[in-house]
């Protein structure tokens, strides 16, 4: 690793750790959490699935622990807690799945500390988390899912986590049945196919914000609040990039600046 | 303020761990005791995920004999899976002890066989199915509600389909081959950084709060 990526990588770091710190300590966040329809239809969904007495299915597709997207399944993790926390109080348990096997204890404890959290651990059952193997190309993952979807009985299916294009197979599995879908994936394929198939779709970064939107915990909206701090933080960088690539008089400009903050001019 | 301690351990350990392989990888292949611990907890991810893969198996026959056993919807669909686990656990071990006949130099295994011939031309004729999804996909988005959107998402697909079949030869339009190209190389191109940017940004976020022990996975 260069010095610069090094630099920049305890820069970010720091940054979001500044952010994330001075957002905790708010009781009020500055910014209000804006709507994102895919949480809004969780909680009536949700109702619905315990009302009809059918399992909600939630899947990790590919996120893995130990792979490139571990802090992706923690983050679905999060997401699903909280659909199975709500769930509890239903006589079906969620079903969890995953492609990942090493993801298979985090959902097995995800399920787990959710009916703990509601004293109703009796009703939890370790067959609810269960792992199907993806094969080469994930096609074999997405066969087995719409088969479950039938077997089931499935009411409605949240896919949060690395998904691609056998998406499609799942999501066209579910509209058949008339299973609500809510998905969204960190590869720009799976995401494409969440937006056209599923009911609603989570986009980017908004997979990560579910604690805000469904914890009953006020603070854990200050997450959500540092994500946009620091997605218009990037815009910035971003355009001041592009308009110093572009102009030189603006690029002159900075670099004078940058010297003068350096102590150099 | 009451601590549990049995909330607290797996806290520390995540943030001690974590914190050291961040400085290890920080530190960059330098060869320093970070350097080594790094390769040491990566080594030790490895094996971990290894022993994760049993776990798999262990839990894929448990739903499967359960479902079988409880004659559940689906108990044919499991009963062909666990014969075709056991064929092939079956083969495998065959093959690595010697009990099957010897395969000419050269020659694949049979279980290889098996798995290309069966599973490989199963998931082609899937992949296959996956344009008739999309089709269905943007007929169901457009009946659900017409939006600027959905007939954005029309457009973009029609235009890359047909100047897919204008590459092919099939007809000549060089103006819908450059706008396809330039469609992949610049709004979609950019569309997807920004998803993934995003999408690294938030990770960062997640990051910090498993390491300052916010996250909710190591509290309880």
């Amino acid at each position: 690793m260069d010095s610069t990526t090094q630099v920049s990588a305890i820069l970010i770091l720091l940054l979001t750790l500044v952010v994330n710190v001075l957002f905790s300590r708010r009781r009020r966040q500055p910014f209000g959490l804006r709507s994102i329809p895919a949480f809004a239809l969780l909680t009536p969904t949700i109702g619905a699935a315990i009302e009809a007495n059918h399992p909600l299915h939630l899947s990790y597709g590919s996120s893995a622990l130990g792979g490139e997207n571990t802090v992706l399944a923690l983050a679905s993790s999060e997401l699903f807690y909280q659909v199975a926390r709500q769930a509890a109080i239903g006589d079906t348990t969620p079903i969890l799945t995953t492609s990942a096997p090493s993801t298979l204890p985090l959902a097995q404890d995800t399920l787990r500390r959710a009916y703990q959290s509601r004293g109703l651990l009796n009703r939890y059952h370790y067959s609810s988390a269960r792992w199907y193997p993806a094969g080469p190309r994930s096609l074999a993952f997405a066969a087995a899912l719409t088969s479950m979807l039938r077997d089931d009985d499935v009411h409605a299916s949240v896919l949060v986590g690395g998904f691609g294009s056998e998406l499609a197979l799942i999501a066209e599995a579910a509209a058949r049945r008339d299973q609500t879908l809510i998905a969204a994936s960190d590869q720009p394929e799976g995401q494409a196919i969440a937006y056209v198939l599923a009911d609603e779709a989570l986009i980017g970064e908004e997979m990560f914000a579910a604690g805000a939107y469904l914890d009953e915990n006020p603070r854990a909206s200050a997450n959500a609040a540092v994500s946009d701090v620091l997605r218009w933080l990037l815009v910035l960088a971003l355009v001041v990039a592009t308009l110093s690539a572009g102009n030189q008089a603006f690029a002159q400009l900075l670099g004078e600046l940058l010297a003068r903050l350096q102590g150099g001019g | 303020m009451r601590v549990r301690f049995g909330a607290l351990l797996p806290s520390a350990i995540a943030i001690g761990f974590g914190l050291l392989t961040l400085i290890g990888l920080l530190a960059g292949g330098d060869g320093s005791l970070f350097d080594l611990l790094t390769t040491l907890f990566l080594q030790i991810v490895v094996i971990t995920v290894a022993l994760a893969f049993l776990l798999g198996i262990l839990n894929l026959l448990l739903v499967h004999l359960g479902r079988l056993f409880g004659r559940k919807r689906g108990a044919l669909y499991s009963l062909v899976l666990l014969l075709s686990f056991v064929l092939a656990l079956t083969l495998a071990i065959l093959e690595r002890t010697g009990g099957l006949p010897a395969r000419p130099a050269g020659e694949r295994p049979l279980s290889m066989i098996l798995l290309e011939t069966v599973q490989v031309s199963i998931e082609s004729a899937l992949a296959g199915l996956l344009v008739f999804a999309l089709v269905y996909g943007a007929y169901r988005m457009l009946r659900r509600r017409v939006t600027w959107g959905g007939l954005l998402f029309l457009a973009a697909l029609l235009t890359v389909l047909l100047g897919e079949i204008a590459a092919r030869g099939v007809f000549e339009s060089p103006l819908l081959l450059s706008f396809r190209t330039w469609l992949s190389s610049v709004p979609v191109s950019a569309g997807a950084r920004g998803l993934l940017l995003g999408i690294a940004l938030a990770t960062v976020i997640a990051g910090v709060r498993v390491l300052i022990g916010q996250d909710r996975s190591y509290r309880e």
